[in-house]
């Protein structure tokens, strides 16, 4: 028994020391005034009422919302089919892609800005500073989120083996992969949706350095203003961390869900 | 039939090729052959490399960022390593509510990290005014806005992901190992020593090469912490690049192909460590 | 006095009573074995001979010593899992070793044991390998040896051969009983396989949800069963009513159930002249299959509504009884065993 309260007191203390971050950042968004005081001077609402009522808000929280569902649906419209045909038909391809995929994950932020910025600020095509860089520049930073997740749900639900079966019973490939494959991946692109979409929103190097003020998002915008008023800027961190743990919270329920699922198909 | 399948299917990838091809794989070579210019940007040299590694300014920043990642890395895995073996050995229940809050904790970084720091340990943070209340001195030495703050950030946000990421390997030591070790005499440390710790190795290393490969990219918490001032490897890149230092337009890109052959290297590292761990554990 | 003994073993995990104050006593140089379907509480008991869960109440003394309040270390008893559970990391040698170091040996004393051992279970060549470069059948093999190279006062096997092909398996059940009568090791075995219990044991211990049911050699076990469910366990018995006898043949028996092995049945296509005389009952049904099992034919028959398993050694001279043939089944009476 005395093994388990060392245990428990481990995970005790480092809980609190995770926790402490976000619950002083809270208490000074909730705080009146808290400049040389150990404990806030006085608590209210106001700024998160000042927050959204103010107008540069809401237009980068749009912003935000808007860049990341744009670059999320572009990925799952062509990821999807493209990781289904190249595990189905193309296995020789697989290293290769995988390779492409992948190499996102091991590439900083910046370093892809600069690679960004280089290709785009001159030349036949110029997008550096719009939108569309940052669209694109999201688009491959969430590749490896997305092809892990659909590779993933392809391999459980055994892809191969449902299409043969498809088949034999007089499918068309596309009339198979519709309404026997997809059904079945929802729930797996569903949870690196929620994944992907929650990196994104979190994401500041590259839009700051693709586009910086000229589309300001959450992350911009909250940067610009941590030197005014510390009280505002935690109002704006509090947001933005209670919207990722309700995406957080959708993303554990869905996976709760599908690993039922499975269990049940494994027991039956 | 199969030439038809070929077909569709290439016809099918083509809007990813598309994409990836601009976004991914044309800026990267263009950025390598841009590592290679020299500053005017008529002919190819090596200068920018050796400028890169050998220019004090510039191999400082590198060193700096080496350091503070490898501190971090080292100590995040540390606490990690302890952290989630407790966690194993708590119920199943809590077990999945303890990672499900290391998840969402490993959400909070960046510049709402750096903010938060600040609260709690800038010059009238809430620990700084506490202990200066409380009259211990040795905090008053600590400065967030020098190295050891920043290693102190860090290593909050390294600590999630290498729980995250340890968690998992502890479930490959299996029971029947400890109970075979302890009827052969062998004492739990002995177990760990000879068997455990050998046996999740791999996992550790690699465990510690995706650690540090997150500290060695990582911009907006040292950028939110004391912007431009710190010279790490990733600030570095962004200044240069954005115009700050006009004679020198294409530094920033060979800083970012050294900076982004480090992390392909700690990230091969990881597959190669993981790969002994499917392995040994079959 | 018994090398093992164990004394009302208790033991409960939270509501279900999992050891239902069970007693035995091992020999020096025996092979038992624990004997029973899944969660009959045999590797329970097991377990805790060897320190790895403990008894709620109950003693266990190996050699006259008391070792129930000893950890596992410390009880000097050795360990076969069905896992084999073999060090990933360590090759074939140092597996072996492991124990040996642990406890301080001299090193040159360590090869020469390791060695020893590894002729012993025919292992030669293979001490530098790895546990996952080796087949199922070597990785037992190494886990055996390392259990025993420390020459601990009793060996304890956890269903060891379950995870193996069956030819492998057999070929290991001779190996071990050899192994095991040469270096005169008190084995306690643990498995649910009667076929493997009556192969290799000297006794054999029934167990059933807790409880030691029937003890005694396997020739005994098989041939008196002292119940119904060790009758349907051990081999493939017919279990009867005497309701079912009378039905069947108008004999009347005492009242009860009734185990008869099915190789002691003989079946005639006509009628049975010259046994008549012998004191038995003879049973008229069909055939309703038949399927050869390697050098034994089984027959399902079929009187009335009870189905009758009888088994004939399968031999060219004896003809084949085709199925819906209408056939006379002669029921020795001696052979039919009162369960209660």
């Amino acid at each position: 028994m005395k093994k388990r309260m060392i245990h428990f007191l481990v995970i005790l203390m480092i809980g609190l020391y995770l926790l402490l971050p976000v619950a002083a950042t809270f208490l000074y968004s909730i705080s009146k005034m808290w400049s040389n005081t150990i404990l806030p001077s006085g608590y209210t609402f106001s700024w998160y009422q000042e927050l959204f009522t103010d107008p540069r808000f809401i237009a980068a929280l749009g912003r935000s919302l808007w860049i990341c569902i744009i670059s999320l649906g572009l990925s799952i419209l062509t990821m999807v089919v493209t990781v289904f045909v190249i595990t189905l038909y193309l296995p020789k391809l697989e290293r290769f892609f995988q390779a492409i995929v992948m190499l996102p994950y091991a590439i900083p932020g910046v370093v892809a800005a600069v690679a960004l910025i280089k290709t785009y600020s001159s030349g036949p095509i110029v997008i550096s500073g719009t939108v569309w860089i940052v669209i694109g520049a999201y688009y491959i930073h969430i590749l490896p989120y997305m092809y892990q997740g659909i590779r993933n749900s392809l391999r459980t639900i055994d892809a191969k083996r449902l299409m043969e079966a498809a088949e034999v019973l007089g499918a068309s490939k596309i009339n198979a992969f519709v309404h026997v494959v997809l059904p079945n991946i929802i729930p797996g692109i569903q949870v690196s949706s929620l994944l992907s979409f929650s990196i994104l929103f979190g994401e500041f190097v590259l839009a700051n350095m693709l586009v910086g003020g000229q589309y300001e998002t959450i992350q911009i915008y909250l940067m610009s203003r941590l030197q005014e008023n510390g009280h505002f800027s935690s109002a704006i961190v509090i947001t933005y961390f209670v919207i990722i743990l309700i995406l957080s919270w959708m993303m554990l329920k869905l996976g709760t869900r599908l690993q039922n699922k499975e269990r049940k198909e494994q027991v039956s | 039939m199969k030439q038809k399948i070929r077909l569709f299917a290439i016809f099918a990838l083509l809007p990813f090729a598309v994409l990836v091809i601009a976004f991914e794989i044309l800026p990267l070579i263009r950025m390598i052959i841009d590592s290679f210019l020299n500053d005017e940007g008529n002919a190819y040299t090596l200068n920018q490399y050796i400028t890169a590694l050998s220019n004090p300014y510039y191999s400082k920043g590198m060193i700096n960022s080496l350091l503070i990642s490898i501190y971090s890395s080292l100590i995040g895995i540390s606490i990690a390593l302890v952290t989630s073996y407790s966690i194993t050995q708590m119920p199943k229940k809590v077990q999945s509510i303890i990672i499900t809050f290391s998840n969402m904790t490993s959400n909070f970084s960046g510049i709402p990290l750096a903010f938060a720091y600040i609260i709690l340990l800038g010059t009238s943070g809430l620990f700084t005014l506490l202990f200066k209340e409380l009259g211990w001195d040795i905090f008053s030495s600590f400065n967030l806005y020098s190295w050891s703050g920043l290693i102190a950030v860090y290593v909050y946000f390294q600590v999630p992901l290498g729980i995250l990421l340890l968690y998992p390997t502890y479930s490959g030591i299996q029971k029947s190992w400890r109970e075979s070790a302890s009827l052969l005499g062998a004492s739990s440390f002995q177990f760990w020593w000879h068997i455990g710790l050998p046996v999740i190795f791999p996992s550790i290393v690699g465990t510690f090469s995706i650690l540090f490969a997150n500290a060695m990219g990582a911009y907006a918490t040292a950028y939110a912490l004391v912007g431009g001032s710190y010279n790490l490897i990733t600030i570095r890149i962004a200044s240069l690049v954005g115009g700050d230092v006009i004679n020198r337009p294409h530094l920033g890109s060979t800083m970012a192909v050294i900076l982004g052959l480090m992390m392909i290297g700690a990230m091969l590292l990881n597959e190669r460590m993981m790969r002994r761990v499917r392995r040994d554990l079959k | 006095m018994s090398y093992v003994q164990i004394e009302q073993a208790f033991k409960k995990f939270s509501d279900t009573v999992v050891l239902e104050h069970v007693s035995l006593e091992v020999q020096n140089g025996e092979l038992v074995t624990l004997l029973g379907p899944s969660g009959c509480g045999k590797s329970t008991l097991l377990r805790c001979i060897a320190g790895l869960e403990t008894l709620d109440s109950g003693t266990i003394k190996v050699n006259g010593k008391e070792i129930s309040h000893l950890p596992p270390q410390q009880r000097n008893v050795g360990m076969v899992f069905q896992s084999y559970a073999l060090f990933p990391n360590m090759t074939v040698f140092n597996n072996i070793a492991f124990g040996l170091k642990i406890n301080k040996m001299d090193k040159k004393e360590i090869e020469k044991k390791v060695n020893q051992i590894i002729d012993l279970v025919h292992l030669s060549g293979k001490e530098l390998s790895y546990p996952h470069e080796l087949s199922g059948g070597q990785q037992q093999r190494v886990a055996l040896a390392r259990a025993i190279v420390s020459e601990p006062k009793i060996l304890l096997l956890d269903e060891p051969l379950s995870a193996l092909d069956a030819k492998i398996r057999k070929n290991l059940q001779v190996e071990l009983r050899h192994i095991q009568k040469k270096l005169n090791i008190t084995m306690i075995f643990v498995t649910h396989d009667q076929e493997e219990a009556m192969t290799i044991s000297d006794r054999i211990f029934v167990m059933d949800q807790g409880k030691i049911v029937q003890s005694g050699k396997p020739e005994e076990i098989y041939v008196s069963p002292n119940s119904k469910f060790v009758a349907s366990f051990i081999g493939s018995y017919n279990v009867l009513t005497h309701t079912d006898i009378n039905q069947l043949s108008d004999e009347t028996l005492q009242m009860g159930s009734y185990a008869i092995r099915p190789e002691v049945i003989e079946l005639f296509e006509d009628n049975m002249p010259s046994i008549s005389k012998r004191p038995g009952f003879g049973v008229k049904g069909s055939v309703v299959n038949m399927t050869v099992r390697g050098n034994v034919r089984r027959y399902e028959i079929k009187s009335q509504d009870v189905l009758l398993y009888v088994d004939e050694l399968n031999v060219p001279h004896k003809p084949i009884f085709p199925e819906g043939l209408h056939i006379q089944a002669w029921i020795p009476q001696q052979e039919c065993i009162f369960l209660g």
